[in-house]
């Protein structure tokens, strides 16, 4: 009988793994079925990975992957290479939870997960709320401001109505009984008044007359009437 | 275990549960046998047959049919509202609304949800002012939508939402109001319910007073409300843009009045009272007003008060706005307004000069006509100043037939007649000049017969005298006002230089006699120095030929002549008047009321233009034959026309008058004055050969 040659160590992540316990099946199996050679490894190896309960595609796979790859680690390492280099992987266990921490899980996330939707829900429907509570204060705003702007265009109207020459000539004659003049007098400058006079400020000395102010002392001396 | 009995014949346990009513068929033990699975097995794929015929159909709803779906069902919750853009106001030149539209309440109903169309047609038809039958017809209609009133006043539109009737609803909608009335209205045109300009400036300026509609497309509730986030489209309106006009709405309410005034005193058909800016060419005002035809029942236009003889009574006949702006758009011949081209003409050519003089006899035959002055008077020695200020047809003749025709139409076409204007009014005609010359030709254009004019063309030609001798392009539209406020100025057209500065000077010194001592001194606006001619043109009749005693009596002038600010021209149609009886004192009305508004003082008066001779008294006797001023309208005599009342002409027809009393109390004295109207002399000589050829007089 063959000695089963020392397991390698392997360069597998530990993901990919299998258990130890499915790995020691695997060993037994191969062991105990006397072929010899790499094939009849891997061989081996499947069939164990498959005995383990490793039936789906990728466990499969993985013991395939792993007794492939078992074949170069099959010759012994040198004494010196297997000291020298630290084992820094290690096949981890991977942890479990018994049935009822699940349940206590799931439930918790059950919980979380309807509280949450609650309250998303509560709060889209806030939200909606004031949206729409939002939009009917707009509506009535824009009623505000249509109506605003319709009463304003009235009054221009208005404004504009009763400050027609024809409103304006029928207020003053069939409201205030004015007569418009029967004759226009025109007020001649006199050609003896001089076109510009010299201006006198208050202090006796003479100067400019401020700008718009050139024409006053004409216009000043019709307006104080002739005797 | 105890089973009872139950309908149907199956059992039930005590806990209610089934048993097997067939034995072999369910076994929770065994499952399933074998016709079972088949069973099950074909009620799975019946199931999914069914299911992917549902999903089939929903993938083609929600798929390739979802446009078409979207589309009828959006029509029950989405709804697109028109959004109207304003539609800009005009405004005169400062600032005061003619035109403008305001928002209005609408009645329209949903006939298919309208429950008694005739309960409903009665409860409108008082407040709508529409008859019930008319309301009951539109309601019962297979449609939507139908328009019950538009554009009612406020009070009815409380009214019906008042009476909150089935089916029926409001809308705005934008009226256009005319706050002044019917103040400028042929000039303004109209605009139609669905807010397009119909005609006039409305018309012509639509693309620009009418803005860009926008829409809103939104989700509602049944009940009309917009879904709150449910607006799906949003495009917000324009609006339209303001016109500034350059008329005046104070001179243009004067200028309506005073031709009232001139058109009922002168029994007139109708009239034209224009007044320009002379620097810029602007319009002030352009009054257009016309007698109403016989059972018409429009408004009179401004309401003048004509009394007429004593005991007579009844409701005056008043002139109303005319149709159509027949300043640009009606022609007429212009009769001696037109001597103003021939003269200038020849003065510009230097084929005459003010001072030369000319042998005027009583008559003048040309070709196979024989040409008459208004007046007969001896042979006299006239100069053109004299020529001018008597508005000799005769002289004029003998100056144009030095001028030859071909430079007299080369100055008709340099002063614009014959053209239209650069306003392009809508309807605007061009004027008529000669489509063939004849022999009496060169003697009937030039006394502006045989040649068609527009009002307009008129007042421009003799703003260029005004103006220095330079064609200023007619404006009616200063500005435009954008929706953010901005103006934007019309740029002004490009001006020309018809004669030279000299000769306008000269034209400036011989007009200035004409309303010193010639035809038109019933315009003198003393202290004022007014520029002015009268014309008196002959009105074809429909037959061919002129009719008799029916003239264009018209004025065309400026003021003040030192440095004319203002050009005007007053065209009294079909009257039996001269223009210096119907026109001129008009002219002198309206311009006297320009010089008031716009503060333009006297000017100290300047010297006649070198070598322009004066017009002698002695030699003057236009002012004798052109007929005194209408009584009323005269600005001269210490009346004024917008108040003092017109005594009817005896024997013809006398005006249709009224007894309502004056507003002025010192009207009453003047009525005491019994005058009668002078009947212009009615050329006696009409060339039967050429109709065309009938001497027109000042």
């Amino acid at each position: 009988m063959m000695q089963a040659p020392e397991r390698p160590r392997s360069s597998v992540p530990p993901g990919l793994r299998p258990s130890p316990a499915r790995a020691a099946a695997a060993a037994r199996l191969m062991a105990g079925s006397g072929e010899s050679g790499p094939s009849a490894r891997a061989h081996r190896l499947r069939h164990g990975a498959r005995a383990a309960g490793l039936a789906t595609t990728s466990g499969v796979a993985t013991a395939a992957a792993l007794a492939e790859k078992a074949v170069p680690w099959s010759r012994p390492s040198a004494p010196g290479e297997r000291e020298g280099r630290p084992r820094h992987l290690r096949v981890v266990e991977p942890r479990t939870l018994s049935p009822a921490q699940r349940r206590r899980r799931a439930r918790a996330l059950l919980l979380a997960g309807v509280g949450l939707a609650t309250a998303v829900a509560f709060a889209l429907v806030y939200l909606h709320v004031l949206l729409a509570q939002r939009q009917f204060r707009l509506d009535r705003m824009n009623s505000q401001v249509q109506a605003n702007q319709t009463n304003y265009q009235r009054i221009r109207l208005n404004v504009a109505q009763l400050g027609s020459p024809q409103h304006i000539i029928s207020t003053a004659v069939g409201q205030l009984g004015m007569v418009q003049p029967n004759k226009v007098t025109y007020l001649t400058p006199s050609s003896t008044i001089p076109t510009a006079l010299p201006h006198t400020s208050s202090n006796g000395t003479s100067g400019q007359a401020p700008a718009g102010d050139a024409d006053w002392p004409l216009v000043k001396s019709q307006l104080a009437g002739t005797p | 275990m105890i089973r009872r009995p139950q309908a149907g014949g199956r059992e039930v346990d005590k806990s209610g549960r089934r048993g097997r009513s067939t034995p072999g068929r369910y076994s929770p033990k065994h499952g399933l046998g074998s016709r079972g699975r088949i069973r099950a097995f074909a009620l799975l794929i019946g199931v999914a047959v069914i299911f992917a015929v549902i999903c089939g159909k929903l993938v083609v709803i929600q798929g390739f049919e979802s446009a078409s779906y979207l589309a009828a069902g959006g029509s029950e919750w989405e709804q697109t509202i028109a959004l109207p853009g304003e539609r800009g106001a005009i405004l005169d030149r400062n600032g005061y609304e003619l035109a403008m539209s305001v928002p209005q309440t609408s009645i329209y109903a949903n006939p298919r949800q309208v429950s008694d169309p005739r309960a409903e047609a009665a409860a409108l038809s008082p407040v709508l002012g529409v008859s019930q039958a008319v309301l009951e017809n539109e309601m019962s209609q297979a449609t939507t939508f139908v328009y019950l009133a538009r554009t009612i006043t406020d009070a009815a539109a409380k009214k019906v939402a008042g009476l909150n009737l089935a089916g029926v609803y409001s809308l705005s909608e934008p009226k256009r109001f005319y706050p002044a009335g019917q103040l400028a209205q042929p000039l303004l045109g109209s605009v139609g319910m669905d807010g397009n300009g119909l005609g006039a400036l409305e018309y012509k300026y639509n693309p620009i007073l009418q803005g860009r509609a926008g829409k809103e497309t939104a989700q509602i509730d049944p009940q009309g409300r917009l879904i709150p986030g449910g607006v799906q489209d949003y495009q917000a309106p324009v609006a339209g843009q303001d016109l500034v006009l350059s008329i005046d709405e104070p001179l243009q309410y004067q200028a309506e009045q005073a031709l009232a005034q001139a058109v009922v005193a002168a029994r007139a058909h109708s009239g034209i009272a224009l007044l320009m800016n002379s620097k810029t060419g602007e319009i002030l005002a352009d009054a257009e007003l016309t007698m109403p035809a016989a059972g018409s029942n429009q408004p009179p236009a401004v309401p003048v008060t004509i009394p007429g003889p004593a005991g007579s009574s009844g409701s005056q006949t008043q002139p109303v706005q005319a149709t159509s702006a027949s300043s640009f758009t009606n022609v007429y011949e212009p009769g001696s307004v037109n001597k103003l081209i021939t003269i200038s003409a020849a003065l510009q050519l230097g084929i005459i000069k003010p001072s030369d003089q000319f042998t005027i006899p009583n008559s003048y035959p040309v070709s196979d006509a024989v040409f008459h002055d208004a007046e007969s008077h001896p042979t006299e020695r006239w100069t053109v100043t004299d020529i001018l200020a008597n508005s000799s047809n005769i002289g004029t003749i003998q100056i144009a037939q030095r001028l030859g025709r071909a430079d007299l139409m080369k100055f008709i076409n340099d002063y614009q007649l014959g053209s239209v204007t650069d306003i392009g009014f809508p309807g605007e005609s061009a004027g008529l000049l000669p489509s063939y010359w004849s022999g009496t030709s060169i003697a009937d254009v030039p006394i502006g017969q045989g040649i068609a004019v527009t009002a307009m063309q008129m007042l421009a030609a003799y703003n260029t005298i005004a103006n220095g001798g330079v064609y200023v392009p007619p404006r009616l539209v200063d500005a435009t006002i954008d929706g953010q406020g901005r103006q934007h100025p019309v740029a002004m057209t490009p001006q020309h230089r018809v004669v030279s500065a000299t000769v306008a000077k000269e034209m400036t010194t011989m007009l200035d006699e004409v309303v010193r001592v010639g035809t038109g001194t019933a315009a003198n606006l003393d202290p004022y120095t007014v520029a002015g001619k009268t014309g008196t043109g002959l009105v074809p009749g429909p037959t061919g030929g002129y009719e008799a005693g029916h003239y264009v009596a018209s004025f065309a002038g400026f003021v003040p002549a030192e440095d004319p600010q203002i050009t005007g021209m007053v065209v009294v149609d079909d009257t039996p008047d001269y223009g210096a009886a119907a026109s001129a004192p008009t002219f002198a009305t309206i311009a006297r009321d320009a010089l008031e508004d716009l503060s333009i003082p006297p000017m100290p008066k300047q010297a006649a233009a070198p070598g322009v001779p004066l017009a002698t008294a002695a030699s003057a006797t236009g002012a004798d034959y052109a007929g005194a001023p209408i009584p009323g309208l005269s600005t001269t005599d210490g009346t004024n026309p917008a108040t003092t009342p017109v005594t009817p002409v005896t024997p013809s027809t006398p005006v249709t008058t009224q007894t309502t009393p004056t507003t002025t109390p010192t009207s009453s004295t003047t009525l005491a004055t019994t005058t009668t109207r002078p009947t212009p002399t009615t050329p006696t000589t009409l060339p039967p050969t050429a109709a065309r050829s009938s001497p027109t007089t000042g």
